[in-house]
């Protein structure tokens, strides 16, 4: 960020020195006729600024010296023949060159830059010749050197006529030597104007009568009379400026300078035309990064120079610019005024509103909006509708509509998010600069008043209509967007919601750019607030629910950079993301927004709740407000309520007990109201809504206790006319949600009480035991024959039967979701779900509740080891390589090997055949195999047992659940990890199973330290320390965590392995000589790379391998070995 | 009654000819002013061929006839002559039975037969084609319907097909053949569907079109509640009705109404569109529903139903009478009546365990004695699970609940029919396995 900044006030400075030179060259495009006089006005102005640049020259001299103490450096090193170091000066040099290049303002660089080259260039060719010094230089150095011969030359061609020049003239070397620093601005004004000579010597020497070269400032370009100068002059010239345009070394401020004196002189409108395209484009080349904004002023002098350039065709409509006009097509700009015929200049005006609004709107993302200067900013953007207009009535005055399309969205996207108060406002200040035209020019831009309408809508719809008929898809479907937009703040909800529902855009906005996306996401929120606005609560909770699924709404709505829990964001991703960024004024507060939300949960959900209390297939409404529910319930002190989210916390436990008078007053006590239109409204609604759901609530929860209900007392308790109780409670009776009548004679409830007895209760539980009995003797069956045997008719059996399943699986597990999540899905899933059904009973199923997958139960289960365990996981991801999952499904299954209580399978063993992944099953049969030896003091943590310590989405849950394994009481545990992306990323993508990579996290008690040995380093290191912190809380000390040095492995499968020869190693080690496992790590490779048979000579040049290495080998050569058998094995089995 | 009068909403999306039904309707009732419907109506001619009948309505309004219109009926004879001429030979043959009698079902076949023996080109079929919509405009709907089949099988123009259909379809209506309109349509909708439109917009234009034009057949044909309900529910449909023709819902409403029971199902989603078009779309019979259905509020059901029933008399579909001899009955008000009081009081029974015979009988607009018989009468018929407590003056509902033991019968009840599956797997596995 700093970096910006000292950017932003180099080029600010920069500009303000330029800035009156530039105000003089827009009167000359405004007067054309005065070039004469202009012309001697520019001679004195370019005095003026030669005395100005000596202001800034002590930010030259800095520059300067730098780059000579660079030089001297550059020089030791080459004493001691040091390549590397000279590489890296080189790059220095060339970035101080850069610098230097800005502070000059000059195309050309200073003379001690050339001078560096030219030593470097001599020592290169001397080393080259040298075969003996070549010889001694070690690897790096050699490398380093090959690097400096091919780069130099490649920056040297760039700069080859200043060193050719450089060495015919080495005396003026000779001279400067001692002061290198002064030299700098006098000297470089001549080398420039050598330079710009360099630039075009083909034409120099065809027009050597015609060219003069001295001067200084833009005039130096062609000295001549005014009156002189012919049409071939200009173009010429123009040709040659922009022939160096993005060349490396090409100065763009001065390019800029050199084309907007070009204009003063050109001879025919269209050739003012064609350079004033050039200026509109040599502006927008001042900054070239995606990521710094167009600095105001250039912003300011494009729009200008675009005002210009559409007068210019304004005024002769003969001229014709086109993307398709050729650019070399000869002396079309040669016709004069009065040709008659078409005059095609190439161009792309279109494109330019398009960079000049990208550019506004970069500048708005930039600025801190809490400044004067966001303030400012944001008064140009009348400006840009007067030149977004303007362009769009030339398009259209030339029929180009589908172009047109595009300028009108652009102004479109100005308008669409301005409340009618904020859009006045706009219109007056656009007002109020036509007026103040005369005196503010510097400070404010004025191009004319945008023709803005009364209201926004009408300006909406003219521009809609027009995009309707011309744009592309894209464009319509912003347009539509914004439209949505529009009439949510306005209050329109059913035209908002009907024109979304009509589009049908939401079926396809997945499938868009991520910025109409994020247009989808703003218009759905406004629409969620205005649907707030107009009362409907379900409504609202169908439009901001998503919001809050995945915790993401800031990058949703791109109103911030989210960091997420789970994984960090490359720096790439977060560039692109600022990128997208909304300018503070367009931002919708997210404040308002959560608050809104999360009442209509509550209002949606606490009823709901209430109503199925009992019930295991429960329907839920939010699943975001129940979790934060249950967060707040669990607290242990409830303090008074603080943020939004607490105080509605609050009132929905009021609102649980029926306490419809606190839960409103919470409500409405809420700040952030002040924020919402339409404020009584929505607070009387609230009331209403409130007291008519706390009814609701009321009934569902305790009618139980009644014998009848008076609908007089019911009315006077909640504070509602008779009408609207009877309504209430007559729908949930009708919609069979509570058991009841009316009484009509006596105006009563009768609750009907339909609560099973205890022997009904007791039939119904049989009845379910024994489905889950029938259910797992066909899961049984299916695990002996691999699935062959029901075939499809199982399957969508099995299917029907899973919510039933899943349900009480639920029940059991203190109603956690349904226990088959992602069920019957495929067969490995179905090994999963049997054992949350069925197996989830052993050790105390219920700490499984409440995960999103059936992976949990999975992975629990198989702590507890229930003899169910026999299904291969349901992390398939590993092994399931897409087709070939389906060929081998039948055979796959059968078992091959079983050792203790894990099982293999065919399709596991397969896995061992290089190019696959290793999945968890041969890793947890690998380490139940390790600890059939050895101390109870090491645990062999399984895989799923692992994942779902890293995964587990409450932490408390863990502790009890893993009682049985006495992890207090061990010296060390393995716990191997999986980068299977965290869960709520993978549960909303809908692609479970997916990981890629293994590693190891070691705990070691003696040194109280968590090792990670990761083969690819650094791949696993996020889902490690996620693991480490919950291990520290596991094993009660707090280990440091400790990224283990680790042999790297040289494929993209062999991570699998490495996790369990490491484990091998780290055990054995273990047992033999505790303090040396740190010691070992590294020389494991070599052990690893036998085993791989890999022969690398650079083995050898690591230490001799160690004592008590022994060990390391011989685990890996059980590993071997029990690799070998199980093949084998399969070989026969086949 | 002029505010809920849906002709204006209606007539654009009717063909010229179709309108005048309305029109004639609306005159019968008096709503509005007798001249400006003639006016209409002149309007609606000036564009159409039935210049005879344009000048009767003139000579009325007016008692002269201007020279335009005499003008334009010679001119209207001119063309009829002319394109008789044109369609003239096929014409002859298609009026002779004998030689019809040699055409094949094969398009191809027929037209290279028509060519070779009597001359007869494209340019012929397609006169007959300017013949019949000609003589459509003129009002000779019956002989425009018969020309119009006939172009139907012959031409290979489907463009030219499809406008045929519609204009066979039209003609239908017009000569009120309810059954042959009813065919049309079946085959219109066929068509529609399996038809690509040029744009989106274009194939929402022909649906909205075809239910406008269905109106007339379902509301005359005897089981064709039923039919509207399956064509208007059509998710296709209903999403055109919900952004196109919103008064369409009127009728939708009404059928659902009449013939509830058959569609107990659609109801609820049907009650959602109706609560999701509230803003934009409601009258009393949408109401009615909703008051019913949604707010479960009696009384208000009560007060729009008698606004139903002067809706329905004015409106052209719905209250179209009809004699019984003699006597002008309006059936499908009764029905619609008869079918809303029997909804009413289900509901009301539903959320009800003790209800007053008394009260029910001022709701129900009958006296005492006629209530408790009609509540009989239900109870007998098994409509209604309930009692007559004589003695309170009350009835008594039985009350429903599913059976603990049931659901155990019903949930232990597959599992037989698996374990048998799974020991047939077993068995047929372990030879293979051996």
């Amino acid at each position: 960020m700093s970096k910006f900044w000292d950017q932003g006030v180099d080029s600010d400075s920069e500009d303000d020195v330029k800035s009156s030179e530039d105000a003089d060259d827009f009167k000359d495009i405004v007067t054309p006729g005065e070039a004469g006089n202009k012309y001697l006005n520019k001679t004195s102005d370019s005095e003026g600024s030669e005395d100005e640049k000596r202001v800034v020259r002590s930010a030259k001299v800095k520059r300067f010296d730098e780059m000579s103490a660079t030089i001297d450096q550059i020089r030791n090193h080459m004493k001691i023949n040091d390549w590397v170091s000279l590489q890296e000066s080189f790059d220095k040099i060339n970035k101080q060159l850069e610098k230097v290049l800005r502070v000059t303002e000059t195309a050309a660089p200073p003379r001690i830059y050339i001078k560096a080259l030219v030593i470097l260039e001599d020592f290169l060719s001397q080393t080259l010749g040298n075969k003996e010094l070549k010889k001694k230089m070690n690897s790096s150095n050699s490398k380093a050197f090959n690097y400096m011969k091919q780069k130099l030359k490649k920056n040297n061609k760039i700069y080859e006529a200043e060193i050719e020049q450089f060495r015919k003239n080495p005396e003026s070397e000779a001279e400067d030597e001692d002061d290198e620093g002064d030299m700098s601005s006098e000297e470089s004004e001549p080398d420039f104007i050598e330079e710009v000579q360099d630039v075009a010597p083909v034409s120099e020497s065809d027009n050597e009568d015609g060219w003069q070269k001295s001067g200084k400032g833009p005039s130096y370009i062609i000295k001549k009379d005014p009156s002189e100068i012919t049409w071939d002059m200009v173009d010429k010239k123009l040709k040659e400026v922009i022939a160096a345009r993005g060349r490396k070394g090409t100065d763009r401020v001065e390019q800029v300078e050199q084309l907007t004196y070009l204009v003063t002189i050109a001879k025919t409108p269209a050739q003012k035309l064609e350079i004033l395209l050039h200026v509109v484009s040599a502006h927008f080349d001042v900054t070239t990064s995606l990521n710094t904004h167009l600095p105001v002023n250039v912003w300011k002098k494009c729009a200008h120079s675009m005002m210009a350039i559409l007068d210019i065709l304004a005024q002769h409509p003969n001229i014709v610019m086109s993307e398709n006009a050729e650019p070399e097509s000869e002396n079309e700009t040669q016709k004069g005024d009065d040709y008659p015929g078409q005059i095609r200049v190439w161009g792309n005006i279109v494109g330019f509103v398009e960079r000049l609004d990208d550019e506004l709107f970069k500048s708005l993302q930039v600025i801190d909006p809490h400044t004067k200067d966001y303030v400012d900013r944001m008064k140009d953007e009348p400006a840009f509708l007067v030149v977004a207009q303007s362009v769009q009535e030339y398009v259209e005055r030339i029929g180009d509509t589908r172009a047109a399309a595009r300028v009108a969205l652009r102004r479109l996207e100005h308008v669409y998010y301005k409340p009618q108060e904020v859009y006045e406002a706009m219109r007056k200040l656009g007002e109020s600069q036509k007026t103040a035209e005369a005196g503010a020019e510097d400070t404010t831009l004025v191009l004319g008043t945008p023709d803005l309408p009364e209201l926004s809508r009408t300006m909406m719809d003219d521009l809609i209509t027009l995009i309707y008929k011309f744009g592309d898809e894209r464009t319509k479907a912003r347009a539509m967007l914004c439209d949505i937009y529009h009439y949510a703040i306005f209050d329109d909800f059913y035209t908002a919601r009907d024109l979304l529902l009509s589009s049908r855009l939401q079926d396809g906005i997945m499938n868009m750019d991520i910025l109409s996306q994020i247009l989808f996401n703003r218009a759905m929120a406004q629409l969620g607030l205005c649907a707030f606005r107009t009362g409907l609560i379900t409504e609202t909770h169908a439009c901001l629910s998503e919001f809050y699924a995945g915790g993401r709404v800031k990058e949703l709505l791109a109103q911030g950079v989210q960091q997420s829990r789970f994984y960090d964001k490359t720096p790439e991703q977060e560039k692109l993301e600022r990128r997208r960024q909304m300018p503070f004024h367009m931002h919708i507060n997210l404040e308002l927004l959560e608050a809104v939300h999360l009442i209509c949960a509550m209002l949606l959900e606490v009823p709901n709740m209430a109503a199925n209390a009992h019930d295991v297939k429960k329907k839920v409404y939010s699943k975001t407000f129940r979790r934060l529910l249950d967060i707040y319930e669990k607290q242990a002190f409830i303090g008074p309520p603080e943020n939004i989210r607490d105080n509605i916390m609050a009132a929905s436990r009021a609102l649980m007990k029926g306490d419809w008078e606190k839960a409103v007053a919470i409500v409405q006590g809420l700040d952030i109201w002040k924020l919402l239109r339409k404020r009584e409204f929505a607070m009387d609604m609230l009331k209403s809504k409130i007291q008519e759901e706390a009814l609701r609530t009321y009934l569902f929860t305790y009618a139980s206790s009644y014998d009848s209900l008076s609908l007089d007392q019911l009315m006077a308790m909640f504070d509602l006319p008779e009408g609207l109780v009877h309504s209430i409670a007559s729908r949930l009776m009708a919609a069979e949600e509570f058991h009841g009548s009316w009484d009509q004679p006596t105006r009563c409830i009768v609750p009907h009480n339909v609560e099973p007895t205890r022997l009904q209760a007791l039939a119904i539980q049989f009845v379910d035991k024994l489905s889950t009995l029938v259910e797992m003797n066909e899961f049984a069956d299916n695990a002996r024959t691999g699935g062959g045997g029901g075939g499809t008719d199982f399957f969508s059996r099995h299917k029907d039967t899973q919510d039933y399943v899943g349900a009480v699986a639920g029940k059991r597990e203190r109603g956690g979701e349904r226990g088959g999540g992602g069920y019957g899905r495929d067969k490995n899933q179905r090994g999963g779900g049997e054992r949350g059904g069925g197996g989830g009973g052993g050790t105390g199923g219920s700490y499984a509740a409440g995960y999103q997958s059936t992976r949990y139960q999975d992975a629990y289960s198989s702590v507890g080891r229930t003899p169910y365990q026999s299904g291969p996981s349901g992390r398939g991801g590993q092994s399931d390589g897409g087709g070939r999952m389906g060929s081998s499904e039948n055979s796959g299954m059968e078992r091959v090997l079983s050792y203790g209580d894990v099982l293999l399978r065919r399709r596991d063993v397969e896995l061992l055949h290089p190019p696959n992944f290793i999945n968890d099953h041969i890793i947890d049969f690998f380490f139940s195999y390790l600890s059939s030896s050895g101390s109870s003091d090491v645990l062999l943590v399984s895989p799923s047992t692992s994942f779902w310590i890293t995964n587990c989405a409450d932490a408390r849950d863990l502790a009890p659940a893993l009682a049985a394994l006495n992890l207090r009481d061990r010296q060390m545990l393995l716990l191997p990890i999986n980068d299977s992306a965290d869960v709520e990323y993978r549960s909303s993508h809908g692609n479970l199973e997916r990981g890629s990579h293994w590693s190891l996290l070691v705990f070691h008690r003696p040194s109280n330290s968590c090792l990670h040995f990761d083969s690819l380093d650094g791949a696993n290191d996020r889902y490690a320390r996620s693991l480490h912190a919950r291990v520290s809380e596991l094993v009660g000390s707090k280990p440091r965590f400790v990224s283990a040095a680790t042999p790297q492995q040289e494929n993209g499968h062999d991570c699998g392995a490495y996790v369990m020869a490491i484990a091998a190693a780290v055990k054995k080690g273990f047992e033999s000589d505790v303090e040396e496992i740190v010691k070992r790590e590294r020389s494991m490779l070599i052990l690893l790379k036998v085993m791989q048979g890999v022969n690398d000579p650079t083995v050898n040049s690591f230490r001799p391998v160690e004592t008590g290495q022994a060990c390391v080998i011989l685990s890996c050569v059980v590993i071997a070995s029990v690799i070998l058998s199980i093949s084998q094995f399969c070989d026969k089995a086949v | 009654m002029a505010q809920f009068d849906q002709t204006l909403k209606i007539a654009p999306f009717l063909d010229r000819h179709l309108v005048f039904p309305l029109l004639e309707f609306l005159q019968d009732k008096g709503i509005y002013p007798n001249d400006q419907i003639l006016k209409a109506k002149i309007e609606l001619l000036a564009k159409t061929n039935m210049v005879d009948y344009m000048m009767d309505i003139h000579r009325s309004l007016y008692d002269e006839v201007p020279k335009e219109m005499m003008d334009r009926r010679a001119e209207v004879v001119n063309r009829l002559k002319a394109l008789e001429d044109l369609a003239a030979p096929l014409i002859a043959f298609l009026q002779n039975p004998q030689m019809t009698a040699e055409l094949k079902p094969e398009r191809q076949a027929n037209l290279q037969m028509l060519h070779d023996r009597y001359q007869i080109g494209p340019e012929h079929i397609d006169a007959l084609y300017q013949y019949a919509k000609f003589q459509f405009e003129c009002g000779n709907y019956s002989g425009a319907a018969d020309f119009l089949y006939q172009y139907r099988t012959l031409t290979i123009n489907s463009e030219k097909a499809y406008s045929a259909m519609w204009g066979k379809f039209a003609a239908e209506i017009l000569m009120q053949n309810w059954s042959g309109a009813e065919y049309e349509l079946g085959k219109l909708k066929e068509a529609m569907d399996s038809k690509n439109f040029s744009s989106p917009l274009v194939q929402v234009q022909n649906r909205v079109w075809l239910m406008h034009w269905s109106l007339f057949v379902y509301f005359n044909l005897e089981s064709g509640r039923h039919s509207l309900i399956d064509l208007f529910m059509n998710d296709r449909y209903l999403h055109v009705i919900q952004t196109h023709a919103h008064h369409l819902l009127r009728y939708l409403a009404a059928a659902f109404v009449v013939c509830k029971r058959k569609h107990r199902g659609n109801i609820k989603d049907f009650i959602k569109v109706i609560q999701q078009e509230h803003h934009t779309y409601r009258d009393p019979i949408t109401e009615f529903l909703e008051c019913l259905y949604v707010n479960y509020d009696f009384e208000g059901a009560q007060r729009k139903l008698q606004e139903c029933e002067d809706l329905i008399l004015n409106d052209f579909f719905l209250g179209r009478p009809e004699t019984d001899n003699g006597y002008i009955v309006y059936k499908f008000r009764d029905e619609f009546l008869e079918n809303a009081r029997l909804a009413m009081f289900e509901t009301y029974c539903k959320i009800h365990q003790r209800i007053d015979i008394g009260m029910l009988s001022d709701k129900l607009h009958m006296n005492y004695d006629d209530a408790e018989r009609w509540i009989a009468n239900l109870i007998n018929f098994s409509r209604l699970d309930a009692k007559i407590d004589s003695k309170n003056g009350t009835v008594v509902m039985g009350v429903q609940h599913t059976d603990v033991y049931e659901q155990a019968i019903e949930r232990t009840k597959p599992l037989a029919t698996r374990t048998y599956v799974l020991a047939r797997n077993i068995a047929e596995n372990l030879p293979v396995r051996a």
